[in-house]
């Protein structure tokens, strides 16, 4: 009755293998992804110290480029200064020249003693740039020759030779030194402004780059702490799966628990409920067989004791009793010694058959029940025309994945009493019908039948237990039967009637034998 | 009767054809003459108790001895005794639980529920005689008068 089939221990420890397996896949991929975001935040982190780096050369070469473009107009500045210096110490001699008096000199003295520091000062400026020093040389040359030509006709002037004066500027010396200095000057303004344009170009490009830069820095660095913070977020999303799922399995490691205890507790039950009816059941024919075993020595003495008489003391009465022991009692408890030696034998047979059953190995196959029931109900024909009842099988019945010839029993059975059991004032429908919910099939078996009275509902199940008038064949075993190989399929078997209009049985076992829990259990 | 005693009536219910003829060869061996009525289910003992009121009346005021099998094929012998003593017109009626069993949770059962005797047919024949014929003597007393 007991018994765990190997394959279906087998089979337990494949799905748990599959189950972990699943688990695994699923925890590598988690990693994988916990290695690669890591990674790419580092790869970010890596580009934006680039962006960084790139946006600060392009900061150095804007700070250059005007640097340069200042230093330019700067330069350019003081050439123009230069220039108004000459200018004005010429503007300056002419006045002199013109009016002889002293006051139209102060510009000239005040050229005369800074044009020569303003050369100084951008004489190193003219070199970066890229004047030539021979320009240099000759913009030297020509402002010193100027200054010189207006020294000499001031002191002229002032030693009263004013025709000499007049006679050094008529050679037009000063004018063309004065020209040449002009032509040199707006050559540096060319050259600086040049400069300056390309600095300031340079600028706008330096500094577009640069926000550029910066804004792609901005726009990596958003990727990153979106990363980061995807990360955190996956992290503790994993931890929390991790949790649920940790929880999760000691809450079903629970009810599994339950689950067996409550299956060890109904077997234990059923053990003894049992071992108790074969007890009682076993003991009944072996009271007669004792009983009756005295009767037998009763009448055997008894017959003994008229034998023992002499002849002449037989009379009528004692005659009498020796016949009836021999003619009635001791054939009467021989008869019944013997019926309740083969009522034991039948017994012990019954309980070894059901034994058997209860170990045989199940073997799951896909089946589909509708084949199996109309099966079971052409196996009934000849009844069935006999007392006019008809077998009807719903639409639908399930396919399943179990033990065909528990199945066949477990339906001949129930088919079989709800033809014995027709209520003969009416013909007898016995309908089959069933459906598949959560890994479960569940079929119904209604006839409209005798019924059974509610207080029998569980007793019919019991071993050598018959409900309703004792008026059919049978030993109380086929419902025993049915419950225990039901059972052993994962599931179990129940009964609702109505006493007088018919009972309704019905069988629930698991849908696919190899995911069965309680396999070979009962 | 003259007396306005009646004979007892003794109901045996007793699936067990043999235990049935054993307990009867036994009774009558102890001088019982009593008429004995026997059935071998439940229901059937139940529908002659009960009678076609369900209530027992048809028995209200006789004197009847039942003997009870607990271990019947049915219904238990249990569910008799419950609906005997729910009846007002049998609660009285002497009941004498006959069982193999020795269980004593069963047998406080019996008591509970009103049983009068119990008796476990023991597999010391002899004791099962003895308890039988201590019934006979018992009967035997009170149907004297009737009889005389």
């Amino acid at each position: 009755m007991i018994a765990f089939s190997l394959p279906g221990a087998n089979d337990t420890d494949e799905g748990e293998r599959d189950h972990h397996a699943a688990g695994q896949g699923m925890v590598t991929g988690r990693s994988a992804f916990s290695r690669a975001v890591p990674l790419l935040l580092f790869a970010g982190a890596f580009l934006l110290l680039g962006l960084v780096l790139v946006s600060l050369r392009f900061a150095s070469q804007t700070e250059r480029s005007s640097r340069e473009a200042l230093e330019a107009a700067r330069l350019n500045n003081r050439a123009l200064l230069l220039l108004t210096l000459v200018q004005d110490a010429e503007t300056s001699q002419r006045g002199y020249l013109l009016t002889g008096e002293e006051k139209y000199l102060a510009p000239f003295k005040r050229a005369e003693s800074l044009i020569h520091v303003q050369f100084q000062s951008i004489t190193g400026d003219m070199a970066k740039i890229g004047i030539s020093a021979i320009t240099v040389d000759r913009l030297k040359r020509l402002i010193d020759d100027k200054l010189a030509e207006m020294q000499s006709t001031i002191a002229m002037k002032a030693a009263g030779r004013d025709g000499d004066a007049i006679a050094v500027i008529q050679t037009d010396a000063g004018q063309r030194a004065m020209d040449e200095i002009r032509q040199i000057m707006t050559r540096i303004e060319a050259v600086t402004g040049d400069i300056a344009f390309q600095r300031a170009a340079a600028l706008a490009d330096a500094t577009r780059w640069l926000m550029i830069s910066i804004a792609g820095g901005a726009a990596l660095l958003l990727v990153l702490v979106g990363g980061a913070m995807r990360l955190v977020a996956v992290h503790a999303g994993q931890l929390d799966a991790a949790r649920r799922a940790l929880a999760e399995q000691n809450e079903m490691l629970e009810v599994r628990i339950r689950e067996r205890t409550q299956f060890l507790e109904r077997a234990n039950r059923e053990l003894q409920s049992y071992s108790y009816i074969v007890g009682h059941d076993l003991r009944a024919p072996l009271i007669n067989i004792m009983g009756f075993t005295a009767e037998l020595e009763r009448a055997a003495s008894v017959f003994a004791a008229y034998m023992e008489k002499p002849f002449e003391a037989r009379d009528e009465p004692s005659e009498k009793a020796a016949r009836e022991a021999v003619d009635v009692d001791i054939p009467e408890a021989l008869g019944f010694i013997r019926s309740s030696m083969k009522r034991m034998d039948d017994l012990i047979n019954e309980i070894l058959k059901l034994a058997r059953a209860g170990t045989r190995q199940l073997n799951a196959e896909p089946i589909n029940l509708a084949d199996l029931v109309s099966d079971a109900a052409v196996n009934l024909q000849h009844r069935l025309a006999e007392i006019g009842a008809s077998i009807v099988i719903a639409e639908g019945l399930p396919y399943v994945v179990s033990d065909r010839l528990a199945l066949q029993q477990i339906f001949g059975n129930l088919l079989d009493n709800a033809v014995k059991y027709a209520d003969p004032s009416r013909s007898a429908i016995i309908r089959v019908s069933g459906k598949i919910a959560r890994g479960h099939a569940t079929i119904d078996v209604s006839d409209n039948g005798r019924g059974i009275a509610e207080r029998d509902l569980e007793r019919i199940f019991e071993l050598f237990r018959r409900s309703g008038p004792q008026d059919r064949q049978g030993e109380g075993i086929g419902l025993a039967h049915v419950r225990a190989l039901a059972r052993r399929l994962g599931g179990d078997v129940a009964a609702q009637s109505v006493l007088g209009q018919g009972t309704t049985f019905t069988v629930s076992f698991a849908a696919n034998l190899r995911f069965a829990k309680d396999r070979g259990e009962g | 009767m003259s007396n306005g005693l009646e004979p007892i009536v003794i109901v045996m219910i007793e699936d067990d054809e043999g235990h049935a003829r054993l307990i009867e060869k036994n009774i009558r061996r102890a001088g019982v003459t009593n008429a004995m009525v026997p059935f071998t289910t439940g229901l059937k003992a139940l529908s002659y108790l009960l009678g076609p009121d369900a209530n027992g009346k048809v028995h209200a005021g006789k004197h009847l001895l039942i003997l009870l099998d607990l271990n019947l094929p049915d219904m238990s012998g249990i569910d008799i005794l419950a609906r005997l003593r729910e009846s007002e017109h049998l609660r009285h009626v002497m009941v004498i639980v006959l069982t193999t069993t020795d269980d004593p949770a069963e047998i406080r059962r019996c008591y509970d529920l009103g049983a009068n005797a119990y008796v476990a047919k023991p597999m010391q024949y002899d004791k099962f005689v003895n308890a039988i014929q201590q019934l006979g003597m018992f009967l035997s007393v009170v149907t004297v008068p009737e009889v005389s």
